[in-house]
């Protein structure tokens, strides 16, 4: 499974109503339906245990991009 | 005419303080947006070995110590929870038993956040009616063995409580006037996806049968279903809102009330708050705050109070109490 699925699939995991929008490389956070900053601590922790990795605090943003979000964790 | 008055009410919170630093489950980092976007600061958790009709005789008990009233006068036991024991028997079967009310009928109501308002409606129908003399409704919940305690959007806004009424017939006013809704279109709104006959616990994953909200929705909904339906009693019961001492809202967040006494240009300190300490103890919420409203003497005899509820469903609703 590559980075991108991986982090889709975590994505439908926390937000059920992703599936009502295409998930692609330019898909910005705050595009998911139901995606606020309560749910956004729940996908930093899904990154950080999928990725065995430790994201800066201020890392997650509504305009951040999913490929940002790959190259980062990937990195 | 059979009239429901309030002779009593108690509450009962678990012993065990769990302060938002001590949810070390989540980013230390992350825990002060607790107390910024809900007010919540604090809540108890019931213990290992505490079920929702534990609390909820607790807080039975105490209502009825409080007015020296037997429980075998109780006619009617009705338990608010959206948190039972079991899927059944009915919650309220066990409360009966156990305070020793063996003259009393006894069910569960669910109406999830707003089942108190729906049970003190229900309690005064049925002292209306006739059918009942004293009725006592009780609402427990325990959302600490429901939601996920990793999951940051549910688990640090929910505590364990429960509150108690005891409503009897008598000539003097008591509960005015309810107004109650429903928009059944938001059913997936607020939910336990598994564990019912939609979702069987044999075929569910396991984090369906933990409790979800769509919180961004439920915040939107309470503003604007909170302040049309408090608008909508006051209109209904012919009454001013200046003349309404207090207002005893569910405790979900602090920053919808204070939408919903903007919106209506009443003042905020008019609206009770015990959030902090507790959190979202979903349906006891209402009665608890209530209990601590009559003990704090924030009323008096003759005043007007009124209790509004608002949760999944969706569901929302009002009370206008007299004192």
């Amino acid at each position: 499974m590559s980075i991108f699925e991986k982090i889709v699939e975590g994505i439908f995991e926390l937000f059920p109503s992703a599936d009502e929008i295409e998930i692609n490389d330019d898909t910005v956070l705050e595009e998911i339906p139901d995606w606020d900053s309560m749910a956004s601590v729940n996908f930093m922790m899904f990154l950080q245990q999928a990725f065995d990795i430790q994201l800066p605090n201020d890392f997650l943003h509504g305009e951040l991009k999913i490929s940002e979000i790959v190259t980062q964790v990937g990195g | 005419m059979n009239q429901p008055f309030i002779l009593s009410t108690g509450s009962y919170l678990p012993d065990k303080i769990v302060l938002n630093e001590d949810l070390t489950q989540f980013p230390a980092n992350v825990l002060p947006i607790i107390s910024q976007k809900t007010g919540v600061k604090a809540r108890r958790h019931a213990a290992k070995e505490q079920c929702t009709s534990d609390l909820a005789i607790k807080a039975a008990l105490k209502c009825l110590e409080k007015a020296s009233f037997k429980p075998k006068n109780i006619d009617c036991i009705i338990v608010s929870t959206s948190s039972p024991d079991r899927i059944q028997p009915a919650t309220a079967t066990r409360v009966q038993h156990k305070i020793g009310a063996s003259k009393a009928f006894a069910f569960d109501i669910n109406s999830v956040c707003s089942g108190s308002v729906y049970g003190l409606f229900l309690a005064d129908s049925m002292i209306r009616s006739g059918s009942c003399k004293n009725v006592l409704f009780i609402a427990s919940e325990v959302y600490s063995k429901i939601t996920n305690r990793m999951d940051f959007s549910t688990f640090p806004y929910f505590g364990d409580g429960a509150g108690a009424v005891l409503l009897c017939s008598e000539n003097s006013p008591g509960i005015i006037m309810s107004r109650l809704a429903t928009d059944g279109s938001g059913s997936n709104t607020v939910c336990i996806p598994g564990g019912g006959t939609m979702n069987p616990l044999s075929i569910a994953k396991s984090n369906e049968t933990f409790f979800k909200m769509n919180g961004k929705k439920v915040f939107d909904f309470a503003i604007s279903k909170g302040t049309k339906i408090i608008k909508e009693l006051i209109k209904e019961a012919k009454v001013n809102k200046k003349e309404i001492n207090q207002f005893v809202c569910h405790q979900a967040n602090i920053n919808i009330l204070h939408k919903i006494a903007e919106n209506l240009e009443i003042p905020k300190e008019k609206f009770f708050v015990n959030l902090d300490k507790y959190g979202n103890t979903a349906s006891a919420s209402v009665v608890i705050a209530l209990d601590e409203v009559f003990s704090n003497k924030l009323i008096k005899k003759d005043d007007l109070v009124m209790t509004i509820g608002f949760g999944g469903g969706l569901s929302w609703g009002a009370n206008l109490i007299r004192v």
